[in-house]
């Protein structure tokens, strides 16, 4: 992938960005940096472009001195920029100018003013007194039968800490508000001067459920700054990890989308396809979640010919009853009435905030890193991206299960196709301070790595923007006008990870 | 209906039979080539889980692996300049005691230049680097 990159004073962001826009680039994230260390005055922001189909990114930077550290906003004009930089003004202490809403977002309300844990001269084990009684302020809906449902931090399920207000009127949603980052580990401060070799393990538990993607574009994005050629074979291998991931995570999402509607049959069953695929990752690498099967370079473990024949039969197993269980489910007359035309996402404001994956391509807008901007085999293969016009749902449920059929059809095109010859090669010299970005398309959409590293193989700068971060703002909009109940609904639909939007 | 009684008929509410379950448990027991260990202690230092220990016995070095602490993730593999781990295609053993789940090795390397003498403490989570 190429990175051209448009240096820029901060004034003139704008009319970059604008000029990118223009030339039909699409807006993937921003990312802030502290580089004090290498004797720049002080920040610099990076706002990143994809140009699909031409395998080409845009990088728009401009830096920002510490006595003057604002800039003009971009979220009037890209609403998707908004998280970004709200991020950035927590992290760092940066401005951007005229944003509409400068609440905090990763650090919450209790952490105390003008502590900024990003910038370089923040220790990494620096403990804060919090303010427990700052309280948050959100927008309401108020007025007679009004009534607010506060929900979460902590859920009834097993499931990661969101807290969510419903302004309801009866069982009508009129407004909903999500507060996210419970979980924020401080992944990126935490990689700050580590080994890059150690970084790769650090990047497969962002997100439990999509470490290889982690792992993948953290890589990716190692060996851009250092050139290095991957073997073919080692490819080929990565595609079949990152194939088998999205399978176990679809299939299992289908039934347990179903949970969202108390259908338990469907939820088991299931279950019970995701546990043999997850059985059969653990046989191929010795990892259920396939962590530890990528590496810099290639991949740390052959697939010899007898597991790749073993994977055959078992999918040709699993493909046969998922086809069958999912006809069930859609055959039930109460699963089409809950899940069609539930939690409508508009295809503008999918675009507009720029969500990615399943989420995407079911409100009809076409994307997919694996098409648009090919990494390891993928330009080699034969696939389709299925997408759906309605947006609800239904679509995201349909859009899942025939992309779990493409799936099968690429991991039966890579063991039929992969050729032989070395899995692994030592990666090449990283020049200190240049960055690469990896972009791979997880289970939930496009997940982006910026990595900068630093003197003598450590890493600098890294920034994670996982599937989730792009589609989260998406949810609280989807919500309003559905009854409380298709909540829990809407967000399965949604399968959005907490871990790896907080990081 | 008939084709979801057929289903249940067949494997109940989603169990999976006996002979079909972990055909492995995970990586497998990590070993080491004492042969090939030189002692060098980078493996010790960035065991994120604390579960190598390296400790200077008058001219010799012992070197241990606690099992229980182990969470499989290849991060020695990568790190050990002379390829000395392995894994073992037998799951982790499990035993009453934590203590009956370290293994020792005895490294005596002439050649060998250790950076210091390196102590993981379980207890105090830290590793101590001396000299
Ligand atoms: S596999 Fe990971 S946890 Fe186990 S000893 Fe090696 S570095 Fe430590
Ligand atoms: S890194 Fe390798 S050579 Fe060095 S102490 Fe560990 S096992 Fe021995």
């Amino acid at each position: 992938m190429k990175i051209s990159r448009i240096i820029v004073a901060p004034h003139e962001l704008i009319h970059a960005c604008r000029t990118v826009i223009a030339n039909h680039g699409r807006f993937i994230t921003m990312v802030a940096s502290d580089e004090c260390g290498r004797e720049i005055d002080r920040f610099v922001v990076r706002y990143i472009f994809a140009h699909d189909g031409k395998s080409m990114l845009n990088v728009v930077e401009s830096v920002l001195t510490e006595s003057n550290c604002s800039y003009p906003t971009l979220s009037s004009m890209i609403p998707a920029a908004s998280w970004a930089e709200r991020e950035a003004h927590d992290l760092f202490g940066i401005f951007p100018e005229g944003h509409p809403d400068l609440r905090p977002l990763v650090l919450h309300d209790d952490w105390p003013e003008g502590v900024y844990p990003l910038r370089k001269d923040y220790a990494l084990r620096e403990k804060q007194e919090r303010d427990s009684f700052s309280s948050w302020s959100y927008p309401k809906v108020e007025g007679e039968g009004v009534f607010e449902v506060p929900v979460g931090p902590i859920h009834a399920g097993v499931i990661e800490p969101g807290h969510f207000r419903f302004q309801v009127m009866g069982d009508s949603v009129l407004h909903l508000e999500a507060k996210l980052f419970y979980t924020h580990r401080g992944i990126e401060k935490r990689s700050e001067g580590m080994s890059v070799v150690k970084g790769l393990y650090l990047a497969e538990r962002i997100c439990g459920v999509c470490s290889v993607s982690h792992a993948l574009s953290y890589v990716q994005a190692i060996e851009q700054i250092s050139e290095t050629r991957v073997p073919e074979r080692a490819i080929f291998l990565r595609v079949l990890f990152a194939e088998l991931e999205r399978l176990y995570n679809h299939v299992g999402d289908i039934g347990n989308m179903c949970a969202g509607i108390g259908y338990a049959y469907a939820v088991n069953h299931g279950a019970h396809l995701k546990e043999q695929l997850m059985q059969l990752n653990d046989f191929i690498v010795g990892h259920r979640f396939l962590r530890g099967s990528i590496a810099l370079g290639g991949v740390t473990e052959d697939i010899t010919e007898e597991k790749l024949r073993y994977i055959e039969t078992t999918l040709e197993r699993v493909k046969k009853e998922f086809n069958e269980i999912v006809e069930q489910i859609l055959s039930h007359d109460i699963v089409v009435n809950r899940f069609s035309n539930t939690g409508i996402l508009s295809e503008r404001i999918a675009r507009e905030l720029s969500t990615v994956g399943p989420t995407a391509r079911a409100s009809n807008y076409d994307i997919d890193v694996r098409r648009d901007l090919p990494y390891a085999a993928y330009d080699q293969l034969v696939f389709e991206v299925p997408t759906f016009m309605e947006g609800d749902v239904m679509a995201r449920f349909k859009q899942r299960f025939l992309e779990a059929r493409q799936s099968f059809q690429i991991i039966e095109q890579v063991i039929n196709r992969t050729p032989k010859g070395d899995i692994r090669v030592p990666i090449g010299d990283l020049i200190p301070y240049s960055f690469g970005i990896g972009m791979t398309e997880s289970p939930r959409g496009e997940n982006v790595h910026f990595v900068m590293v630093g003197e003598n193989n450590t890493i600098y700068r890294y920034r994670v923007r996982s599937a989730p971060y792009a589609n989260w703002p998406a949810v609280p909009i989807c919500v309003p006008g559905n009854i409380i109940p298709d909540f829990p609904l809407i967000n399965k639909s949604f399968e959005l990870c907490y871990a790896c939007c907080d990081r | 209906m008939i084709a979801v009684l057929k289903r249940l008929w067949k494997h109940g509410i989603g169990t999976i039979p006996k002979d079909e379950l972990l055909h492995v448990n995970g990586r497998g027991k990590l070993l080491l080539d004492d042969t090939k260990c030189t002692a060098c202690g980078d493996c010790v230092l960035e065991c994120p889980s604390e579960a190598l220990s390296l400790r200077r016995v008058q001219n010799e070095f012992d070197f241990s692996i606690t099992y229980s602490s182990c969470i499989s993730c290849r991060v020695c593999t990568e790190v050990c300049p002379t390829n000395a781990f392995s894994y073992a295609n037998e799951p982790m053993p499990s035993v009453q005691l934590r203590d009956e789940l370290v293994v020792h090795y005895t490294i005596n390397r002439d050649e060998s230049e250790p950076k210091g003498e390196i102590v993981s403490d379980r207890d105090r989570r830290e590793v101590i680097l001396k000299n």
